[in-house]
């Protein structure tokens, strides 16, 4: 039977590389693919995994099992996230904590146009990736991962209100920008 | 529970975040309100049709970069546990060894000796390594004594040489003697 | 890796070397001290030995540093008795130095195995009371075969003065 996160972190702590990478197994793909559609850049993606996993191993040393070790994980995931979007936009007067969403719709995103399914596939990415950080980040973490309103409010350090408030405004703002494609294009 | 309460908490129910009564007062509600099953609809079928945003695999060297990486960090660790304790072995060596030779300076000066360097005139010191005298300084002031030391050691062992080779000569002697016989 | 094995060894290194550079830097120390305290005349007469010392063969140098390493590897009381006997030596004329010296020399282009049995017998001879020591030297063919003036010349050299009584 496979060792829990926790036993896994134990193991890692006493320097055990096996277990490393059987974490690594685990957790490489969620985590870049977290990174990969908030960011929308692999390469951006691929550093961010790469450091959140370094993290990981040096924090194994005094990692101690408080929460889940994916709230835990996706904290890193978020912060290093965050950093990056920061170190892009530095100069730019909106910041990451801007929850405003975007105005609708602009000219040529008629949604009511009968699209390829790579043609909604890029409005979907454009929907998402116009939507503030802190709604964007909620909704993949939700959307893609499964987690909880709780783990969320955890993994942002905000509360559950918040999130349930974020995740409904970011669903509005879709159902805008993509509600009322047929059901059969997707 | 009007129409407003209901839209709000659309998100929360597709996501299963309410309590039961509240999915079921919802459910209900929803059944019935033709404005709030639109709006339900139309936020779930946008919900789905994130979809189409599959998940991509990454890199097959992103595994590797990461473990090179970490095995790198671990080299690091042990470096940063080790570098700090030579630098402070090597200060602690400096200034023991310069605060040994400073003390000795000191010491020196406040015994009021002069400075003879200056007084030692300067077609003396003409073609002289100062340091060089001042690393064999013992062995030059001395130097007579060191070029005979061996001599004066071997002085011991005149008294016993005619003994020696005396024995040796009479063994000599027995021994040809025998042969002779 | 690499870089802390390196490490390790730099630190071994300079546990086990740190020891010789201290006596050497304190040995310059020292020596910086008493340059400084000599007088004008002592230094110029270093100065003319260090040029003397530079003039010299390199075989000559090498003798003088090894000589200079023996002496401070011996104990305290050799080395006074090795003083004295320079004190000695020194004042002896050019004749009977050389006369010295000669012995010696003829000592030292012995054959190994005769130069051995005497390193031998002198280290028998230490083991034995000074008493002792000074009779045997005096019963040698070598004592026996010196002339008066001579045998008052190795009575300085042998014997330091506290030791004249037991000569008697």
């Amino acid at each position: 039977m496979d060792d829990t996160d926790i036993a896994l972190m134990a193991r890692i702590k006493e320097g055990d590389l096996e277990a490393y990478e059987q974490l690594l197994d685990r957790h490489q793909r969620p985590v870049f693919n977290t990174a990969y559609k908030f960011l929308n850049d692999e390469a951006d993606a691929e550093d961010i995994t790469q450091e959140v996993f370094i993290r990981v191993y040096k924090a194994a040393a005094t990692y101690k099992p408080q929460a889940k070790f994916t709230t835990w994980l996706y904290t890193i995931v978020k912060n290093l996230c965050f950093n990056a979007i920061r170190k892009k936009q530095s100069g730019r007067l909106l910041s990451i904590e801007d929850e405003t969403v975007p105005e609708m719709v602009s000219p040529g995103d008629d949604p009511s146009e009968m699209l390829s399914r790579e043609q909604l596939k890029r409005r979907v990415i454009r929907a998402v990736n116009n939507l503030p950080h802190n709604l964007r980040l909620a909704i993949i973490l939700q959307k893609f991962h499964g987690f909880s309103y709780e783990e969320i409010a955890q993994m942002l350090g905000c509360s559950q209100n918040a999130v349930k408030l974020r995740v409904h405004r970011a669903k509005q703002y879709l159902a805008e920008a993509l509600g009322t494609l047929k059901e059969e294009t997707y | 529970m009007n129409c407003q309460w209901i839209q709000d908490n659309l998100s929360a129910y597709m996501d299963k975040e309410l309590s039961e009564a509240k999915i079921s007062a919802i459910r209900e509600h929803v059944r019935n309100c033709t404005g709030c099953r639109t709006e339900y609809e139309r936020m779930s079928q946008a919900w789905n049709v994130l979809n189409l945003w599959a998940e991509i695999e990454p890199r097959p060297d992103l595994r590797k970069k990461i473990l090179h990486a970490v095995q790198e960090e671990k080299s690091s660790q042990w470096l940063q546990i080790m570098l700090p304790a030579a630098a402070v072995l090597l200060m602690a060596m400096s200034i023991y060894i310069y605060v040994g030779y400073f003390h000795a300076r000191n010491d020196q000066d406040m015994a009021g000796q002069t400075e003879g360097t200056a007084v030692v005139t300067e077609h003396d010191l003409q073609n002289v390594n100062e340091d060089e005298i001042i690393t064999h300084l013992e062995l030059l002031r001395d130097k007579d004594f060191y070029d005979t030391l061996d001599t004066l050691e071997k002085i011991d062992y005149l008294p016993l040489v005619e003994e020696v080779m005396q024995n040796i000569e009479e063994e000599q002697r027995s021994s040809l003697e025998c042969s002779l016989v | 890796m690499k870089k802390g094995i390196r490490i390790v060894f730099s630190m071994v290194f300079l546990l086990i070397a740190s020891p010789y550079l201290q006596a050497e830097e304190n040995g310059i120390t020292k020596n910086r001290v008493l340059w400084k305290s000599m007088s004008q005349q002592e230094r110029v007469r270093i100065i003319k030995m260090y040029r003397v010392w530079k003039t010299q063969p390199a075989e000559s140098r090498r003798k003088i540093q090894q000589n200079y390493k023996t002496y401070h590897n011996l104990s305290h009381e050799e080395r006074q008795k090795l003083k004295s006997r320079y004190n000695e030596y020194k004042r002896l004329d050019a004749l009977h130095r050389k006369l010295i010296r000669e012995r010696v020399k003829k000592m030292d282009q012995m054959f190994k195995d005769r130069r051995n049995m005497i390193l031998e017998r002198y280290g028998t001879m230490q083991k034995k009371p000074r008493e002792e020591q000074i009779r045997m030297i005096k019963k040698s063919l070598f004592w026996k075969r010196l002339n008066e003036q001579e045998r008052e010349i190795f009575k300085k050299l042998l014997f330091p003065q506290h030791e004249e009584n037991k000569l008697q």
